[in-house]
This record gives structure tokens, sequence and C-alpha cells, in this order.
């Protein structure tokens, strides 16, 4: 926060949209983007960097939440792609509860023990997907946009969103559908 | 499992969920899906990913507020200054060329300059050998002394020169002959060396009078020359001209020949304090730590033998201070015990 210039900070307020709840918008977004995960922090922190930057420029053309989308997904596109968090899928010490940011309470019940592990199984899957489909599957399936606005959000052509959202939806069910841990919950 | 008979994706299922298709499509659509194995686990599959994001998406008002106060505790802190980084680096820096200076490694020569003199006697706690001063236990030269009364061999006479004159054109072309080249400095020192390696002295020492008098101080070879010869000359048995000799060879830039000359000096010097004195001169002159430290160990020994313990103790301090725990400092210690 204390990064964000005055003059971004203004130009916010002049937009009709109070700096506090932009911060926790981009929060919110993030952590819907990328899930619970423990670089949530972090990439909101770079987001928030990247909003007060780029808010000079912002023309107004678009909703202010459009061009938040905008930075964050590019924020999120960036982190999936990094090299480091292709090679933790490797790491044997990253257990699920760890991806999931935080461990399960001990007086948890069973249910809800259940719904972390699937949660992070879940969120493991995804990892599995190509960027490209990823973002696009969060934002349309998740966050439930229209295309039209994920192709602005995408900076791509509405076409090109459809296209990778089929790719992606038949991707994630195969995944979903070869997975023994859904196994009996698929085909009950 | 057997995919639909219908060619049903994961899209159409989701867009079916999502209501994003048309009335009359959707409901044939959804009657297919009720008998369709395939389509019913895709959309039960497309269904379990929803609910297994979801969870854990939203944070607790609990959660929100301590990242928050987190997260201004952070930012709230004061910045580490940039001046403070920088002088330390600077400090660090100079500490470290300072350190780089005061312990410069020279190079080592080729060979010891000393050790091919003679047969090399070993002495207690130095590296340099020293040969001894007595001529009788040297070996003997292995060329004869040049004697004066032998003839002169001479060379016989050459053929008479064919008449080239008789073609003034060759006559012309004939300019006078060429001098030899004279030998390079490297080549005579060269030279020189063989002629210790065969163990003829006299004619080494002949040859380094020789290459000294052609030469001047600024030379190479110089100081390398000088100290050969003196070592010579102290070797048989001319210790006055020896060390008149290697005295100037204290000062040389060539930090090795200084101290071999300091230490072949006060080897050669039967009383205990003029060795003492020479060590002092050398120190004087300011050898790097190494070669100081070795100095003074010498020195102590010197002062220690013609009782002036109280002097070498003084030594022994200023050779224990910067390392106490050094082999050096060990010796120096023993001395005064």
């Amino acid at each position: 926060m204390a990064t964000v210039s005055i003059l971004a900070r203004d130009k916010i307020v002049e937009n009709d949209s109070s700096w506090p709840e932009l911060v926790d918008f981009v929060r919110v977004t993030m952590r819907r983007l990328v899930g619970p995960t423990r670089d949530v922090e972090d990439l909101t922190q770079i987001a928030l960097e990247r909003v007060a930057a780029g808010i000079d420029d912002f023309e107004g053309r678009s909703e202010l939440t459009t061009f938040v989308y905008r930075v964050t997904a590019n924020v999120a596109l960036n982190h999936w792609r990094s090299w480091r968090r292709w090679l933790r899928r490797f790491d044997p010490r990253v257990d699920v509860e760890d991806e999931l940011g935080r461990r399960p309470h001990e007086g948890d019940t069973e249910e809800r023990l259940h719904a972390h592990r699937r949660a992070a199984r879940v969120r493991q899957l995804l990892d599995r997907l190509d960027a490209g489909q990823r973002i696009v599957i969060v934002l349309a399936d998740f966050e439930e946009l229209p295309a039209s606005r994920i192709a602005i959000i995408l900076g791509c052509s509405e076409p090109t969103v459809r296209s990778r959202l089929r790719l992606a939806r038949a991707r994630l069910a195969r995944l979903v559908l070869d997975d023994p841990f859904f196994a009996d919950e698929v085909r009950r | 499992m057997n995919p639909c008979s219908l060619g049903f994706d994961a899209d159409l299922l989701a867009r079916l969920a999502a209501s994003e298709l048309p009335e009359s499509d959707a409901a044939i659509v959804e009657e297919h899906v009720r008998g369709c194995a395939a389509c019913t686990a895709t959309a039960r599959a497309l269904a379990i990913v929803k609910e297994g994001w979801a969870f854990g998406l939203e944070e607790t008002r609990l959660e929100t507020r301590t990242r928050n106060t987190r997260a201004r505790e952070r930012h709230a802190r004061r910045p580490f200054p940039w001046w403070p980084r920088v002088g330390l680096a600077f400090a660090l820096a100079s500490a470290g060329i300072a350190w780089r200076l005061a312990h410069r490694i020279e190079p080592q020569r080729d060979e010891p300059a000393i050790a091919i003199v003679a047969d090399p006697v070993p002495l207690a706690d130095s590296h340099i050998q020293v040969p001894s001063r007595d001529p009788a236990a040297l070996a003997p030269a292995s060329a004869p002394p040049p004697d004066a009364s032998a003839p002169t061999p001479t060379a016989p006479p050459l053929p008479a020169a064919p008449p080239t004159a008789s073609t003034p054109v060759a006559a012309s072309m004939a300019g006078p002959a060429p001098k030899p080249a004279e030998p390079s400095l490297d080549d005579r020192w060269r030279e020189i060396q063989s002629v210790m390696h065969t163990g003829e002295r006299e004619r080494a020492e002949q040859m380094l009078q020789a290459f000294l008098a052609s030469v001047s101080p600024r030379d190479a070879h110089h100081d390398r020359a000088l100290l050969l010869l003196g070592e010579l000359e102290l070797a048989r048995g001319d210790a006055a001209s020896g060390r008149r000799r290697l005295l100037p060879l204290l000062a040389s830039r060539d930090r090795q020949i200084a101290e071999d000359a300091a230490t072949l000096t006060s080897r050669s010097l039967p009383d205990a304090l003029d060795r003492a004195d020479v060590w002092t001169r050398y120190l004087a002159l300011s050898p790097p730590a190494v070669r100081r430290e070795r100095a003074l160990l010498e020195r102590a020994r010197a002062l220690v033998q013609s009782g002036h313990a109280d002097q070498a103790r003084a030594d022994v301090v200023a050779i224990c201070t910067p390392a106490p725990s050094s082999t050096t400092c060990t010796t120096a210690r023993s001395l005064i015990r």
C-alpha cells in the first residue's frame, strides 16, 4: 500500500472508487484467480504496484474493475508461467495442505478435512493446465465473466477465448475423470 | 468409460449448466445427458472442480484483519538508510586491499642462486642453504687452472681465397665481412650458469667479474651475478671481499636476493653482534611482512647468542604480536626461554 503514489490514489478517487476498496478488490480478485496459495500476498502486492503505475494511463473507456482484472490476470499468468512454480510440481515436500496455504485444524470434522484435500487436489489438477487455458477457465467458470469481457481483459478476440475455454474444459474434465481420487465421486 | 455416443463434450455441458444454450437445444441436450453415463460423469467432474475451487476462497474477517495489521507494520517500518551500507562496503573493500598488500606473495625464482655453488650444508631454522666456509671442504673444480707457460694452440692456416677480382661486378658487390654478433646478456648469463653447473668455479668467477664490469647496476642479472660472485668469494675464504659485494645487495629490488645477501653476510660473520647488526640494516629497509618476520627471528637468535636477551625479547614480541600461534612465534619463544 505504501508503494502506491499519492497521484495514483487521487486518480482512483476521481474515478469514484476509494483506495481501500480498490486494494480489497485487487486482493480478492487475486485470491480468486490463484487460490489461497502461499504466494497470494506477494502477487497482490505486485498487482497493486502495477495498478498504481498504470492508473495514470487508464482513460476510463472501460470499467475500472476490468482494468484491475487485466492487471491481476497478467500477474497471475506470469506467476503460473514461472519456472519455479513449474518445478514445484515435482517437489514431494509440497503436500496438499501446504498448497492450500494453511493446514487444517485438528478439531476439523472428517467432512471438512475431506473438502480440504479435495480442494487441494483440484488445484493440483488446475496446475497441470496451460496458463492461458487456466486463466480462461478461472475467469469464465469460477468468476463467471462473459467471454466478451474476458477477451477485453486478456487482450484477445472473443473466438480465441471460446476456443481456449473449450479446450480447457475438455482437458480439465479428462483430468478429473482419470484421477483415482475422484473415481468414486464421479461414478456415483 | 465409453465416450458420448452423440459426441457432446465438456464445453457443451458447461454451457448447458451456465444456461448459455438456446432453450430448444438445452432441452435436447438435457434429455440426452440424463441417459448418457459419459455425459453425466463429465458434468459431475466439472461440478467437482467448481466446488473444489470455491473451497477456502473466502477469507474470514479475523484473517483479513490479521493480514492487514501485519502489512501495515511492515510498511511502517523505517527503511535502512543507504549510507551505512555504502560506508560498510567501502571499509570492507579498503581492509581487503590493505590486507592483500600486506600479505603480497612474490613469485618464486626458478632456481636458487645459492644452492648451485657447492654441496648444500643445511642450516638450522633457515630455508637457505649456504655453502661451507671451508674451501677444503668444497669439491674440487673439474677444470684445471689455465697454465700460462703452456703453448697456445694455433689454428691451421686457411687456404688461399679464390681469385674474385677477375669479375668486377662480383668484386664490387662483395662488401666488408660482417662482424660476429655479440652475445646478449641473457646468453652470457646462461653461459655463466652452465659453467657453474660444471663446477668450474674459478672460471665462473672470472666470467662474473667480466660480466659485472660490462653491465650497469640497473641491468637484468646484475644483482644475481653480484650475489653469486660474493657467494663464490665467501666459499673461497675471501670473506671481506664477499661481504663487500653482498652488503649493497641488502637494498636490492629483488626481495629474495636481498634476503639471501643478508643471510650470507650474517653467516659469514663470526661475531654474533655483527650478525645482529646485518639484520638490523636489512630490517631498516622495510622488507615485506613474511621476510621481516624471518629477519626478526634471525636477529633475535644473534642477540641471544651475544647475550642480549632483553633486546631479543623485544623482537620476539614483535614477531608474536600479529600472529601468536605461528610456527615462527613458537620458534622465537623457544629462543628466550
